[in-house]
């Protein structure tokens, strides 16, 4: 193995030669032994590890696709919902499109701007005071609660005295991403240098101006990003819907009266239907709710793009 | 081969030097920052103890000194930066021209708008060269775009900077090498036109070219404002600064604890040349820490 | 043009620029002594004195220069090399303006006419080969010329053999003894300023550095 040897001034390099007579060239590869094994065997497992997570990953998207893809059509994506016997390419999903987008919508607004206030006070301001452990540990407590136990939680709280919405629906996905947002944006303020918030300091700048003006925009990219994924899986779920929207076949506009329904509900109750119309619904819907959620991750990538185009 | 140095006529004398000639460096004398007495606490552990010094006005005073001395500590507790470590306490007075800097009444946020600092490592915020400079006088309430273009042009000129910006102020302060970064971050503290400029070893993480800049910055600028620098390199002290301020460490074997304090204030030319306690001499020559 | 430290520059050519003023007081006063102590003219002696006391001014000015720019400016290479060599030859130029002053001091006690023909003629060219060996060392200075040392060597060279030459005319007894005494010192200085010249031109050879090969 050629090697660089020490340059001995007067005498030019020869490539493969001792500096001095008698020395041999050392030999730089690694020794034969348990140490290069150990190394190829911990490559092999995780490259088996990556193709056993990516088969699964790649099955189910090939599903919802080729099962889902025939069902997709203008009028599949706002045509009301039909009684379950009807045939594919009659009736579409339509108002389930419309219920997700609002109350997903609905929950973000309320618990977005809640959830990130929240990981403000309790990186910038709370500290290590007794509120702000009280406030992460419910945070922490709380993103371990089932999603079927808050829909049961919003039910009994709300929708036992004021009756279905969209906006019960709303209530109990927002709870469900509450904490979620809170220990996301937690993070990436955490991740916002120090040297940041000093510098901010020393040109004479008020707690709360430092915040709103070095810190949250210095995290902002990391905050969006995890709301919108937060948005993405709580527009997937299903349970919480169940017990605070019950089901409607037309588009229900108001979210705060009436039932509605959404994409999560309508798989549910279609797959579980004999009729073949309605399970093809049931994959166009999948489709759509996949399709959705992918663009809210593509939405999540330009904003964090765009937010932190200062950072390089 | 050296000659015979013997002048066989008259007994030869070297001319006697003057005992030491006048100041070079013209100190006026109006005194910005009186400190008396002051011992910084962080909880219970006493990290400085029993400071006094006074710095004068249009002058570059250095704090040097072994690691752990509290030079930087110190400093902070110039401009009140120290509040924002918990626990934090400062015992005895500190006058800035006559007004004590640590009376309930006093707002920090004032104090820190009329005493800069520049930080050890470059810290320019993510956003454009121009928004970085721009942020202070933005949020001391400067909406004018005009006036804006004028602090910003003057701050980047006086930090040396404007020339290798100004066709890019559009761009992050994050892709500025390190020096041209500290550039960036004087700039944006002379932008609101500060009184004091404090400098924590502004120079420790940049190369020596880059370093030379920050020097010769510092030179220019001292006639506008007063400096106050805590270094690790002495030759950078002897350099740019008029004072030097010497700090050490007491240890105390029996709590094992380790204080710092002020050992020796003096004019750079004399500390360094004659330094009258042992300790300032052990550390300046390398000895010791 | 240097991008940093133009202020440790300036104070640089501040000290060269109080060298080469001490080098041409002495290049300048030489031939006015020795002209001065042929033609008994003792007018000269108190013009020489005053600038005596320049110099002293100015050498104790550049001392304490130095002094400030090794203590605060830490320098290196070719700066340092600099510094250490001013140090080192103004003295040496303080002391020969000194001995400058002495030859037309001897004016005074010397009349021209008791001097031998022959004595005149080794102290002009004396005094003339002296003028030359501090102009040559002073433009060595200034052109910080490294073989300077070994060309001034030379010379002094020739100096000892026109002292030698003095001393055997001195010796011969033609003046009288008081002339002669005074001779004999007149002789030694110059002697002395010769040295003091190649001391000078030795130390531009460290100033200079090595030669740079290519």
């Amino acid at each position: 193995m050629a090697v660089a040897q020490p340059r001995d001034p007067g005498q030019p390099m020869q490539p493969g030669q001792p500096a001095q007579p008698g020395q041999s060239t050392p030999d730089l590869r690694e020794p034969a032994g348990w140490r290069r094994a150990k190394d190829r065997i911990a490559t092999t497992l995780m490259w088996i590890s990556f193709v056993v997570v990516i088969i699964p990953l790649g099955f189910v998207l090939y599903t919802v696709i080729a099962k889902g893809a025939s069902a997709i059509g203008w009028s599949f994506l706002t045509s009301n919902i039909p009684p379950n016997v009807v045939p594919l390419g009659a009736g579409g999903m339509g108002p389930a499109i419309a219920g997700t987008i609002e109350i997903t919508a609905l929950a973000a607004l309320m618990a977005v701007p809640l959830g990130v206030l929240g990981a403000v006070y309790v990186n910038e301001y709370g500290g290590n005071t007794l509120l702000a452990r009280i406030v992460r540990f419910m945070a922490d407590v709380m993103t371990g609660v089932p999603s079927i136990v808050m829909g049961l939680f919003i039910f009994s709280l709300w929708v036992l005295h004021f009756g279905f919405s969209g906006l019960a629906g709303a209530f109990a996905l927002g709870c469900l991403m509450l904490p979620v947002v809170i220990r996301s944006s937690e993070e990436m303020l955490k991740l916002v240098p120090n040297a940041l918030r000093e510098g901010s300091y020393a040109v004479g700048a008020t707690k709360a101006r430092v915040v709103m003006t070095v810190v949250l925009p210095a995290a902002i990219g990391g905050i969006v990003s995890g709301a919108l994924l937060a948005i993405a899986r709580a527009a997937g779920e299903t349970a919480p819907l169940l017990f605070t929207v019950l089901t409607v076949s037309a588009v229900n506009w108001n979210v705060f009266s009436g039932a509605n329904t959404a994409l999560s509900a309508q798989i549910f109750v279609n797959a579980s239907q004999p009729y073949v119309g309605a399970q093809g619904r049931a994959w166009g819907a999948a489709l759509t709710l996949i399709a959705i959620a992918f663009i809210l991750m593509i939405a999540a990538r330009v904003v964090t793009a765009r937010f932190t185009r200062y950072s390089r | 081969m050296e000659q015979s140095e013997q002048d066989t006529v008259t007994s030869y004398q070297v001319p006697h030097p003057e005992t030491r000639p006048q100041d070079q460096s013209p100190s006026s004398r109006t005194p910005v920052f009186d400190v008396k007495n002051v011992s910084i606490y962080y909880g219970s552990f006493r990290a400085v103890t029993n400071v006094s010094l006074t710095i004068y006005e249009n002058e570059i005073t250095a704090f040097i000194g072994p690691s752990g001395c509290g030079k930087t500590t110190v400093l902070r507790t110039l401009n009140r930066m120290n509040d924002l470590v918990v626990g934090a306490r400062v015992e005895g007075e500190v006058y800035y021209r006559g007004a004590s800097l640590y009376h309930k009444d006093v707002s920090p946020t004032a104090v820190r708008r009329r005493i800069g600092m520049v930080f050890q490592k470059p810290n320019p915020f993510p956003k454009s060269i121009y928004d970085n400079v721009a942020y202070g006088p933005r949020i001391n309430g400067i909406r004018n775009k005009a006036r804006l273009n004028e602090i910003v042009e003057r701050s980047l000129r006086q930090a040396a900077l404007w020339d290798e910006v100004k066709n890019r102020l559009g761009t992050s302060g994050l892709s500025l090498s390190g020096g041209q970064a500290q550039r960036l971050c004087i700039a944006r503290t002379l932008a609101v036109e500060p009184d004091v400029v404090l400098m924590d070893e502004p120079a420790s993480a940049l190369d020596p070219i880059a370093t030379a800049a920050i020097e010769d910055l510092m030179k220019e600028i001292r006639s506008q404002y007063t400096i106050v620098i805590v270094t690790h390199n002495m030759q950078q002290a002897t350099r740019v600064s008029d004072r030097t301020a010497f700090y050490s460490v007491l240890i105390d074997s029996e709590n094992d604890t380790r204080t710092g304090t002020l050992v020796e204030y003096d004019q750079t030319a004399s500390l360094f040349e004659n330094p009258r306690d042992e300790r300032t001499k052990a550390y300046v020559t390398g000895r010791m820490g | 043009m240097a991008e940093h430290r133009q202020d440790f520059e300036r104070e640089l050519e501040g000290i060269e620029a109080k060298v080469i003023e001490l080098f041409a007081m002495v290049a300048e006063d030489l031939p006015e002594a020795t002209q001065a102590l042929l033609s008994g003219n003792n007018e000269v002696v108190q013009k020489l004195a005053e600038r005596g006391q320049v110099i002293t001014a100015l050498y104790t000015e550049i001392e304490e220069l130095i002094n400030r720019e090794i203590l605060l400016q830490a320098p290196v290479a070719s700066d340092l090399r600099f510094l250490l060599s001013v140090q080192r030859i103004v003295p040496e130029i303080e002391r020969s303006h000194h001995l400058v002053v002495l030859i037309a001091a001897r004016a005074d006690h010397i009349l021209s006419e008791d001097l031998s023909p022959r004595s005149r003629g080794l102290v002009e060219r004396m005094g003339k080969l002296a003028s030359d060996m501090w102009r040559q060392t002073a433009d060595a200075w200034y052109q910080r010329d490294r073989d300077a040392g070994l060309v001034v060597s030379e010379r002094d060279d020739e100096m000892d053999e026109l002292h030698a030459s003095l001393i055997a005319e001195l010796a011969s007894g033609r003046m009288t003894l008081p002339v002669t005494m005074e001779m004999t010192l007149v002789a030694r200085f110059y002697e002395r300023l010769a040295d003091h010249a190649v001391n000078v031109a030795r130390r531009v050879g460290y100033l200079a550095g090595p030669a740079v090969s290519d």
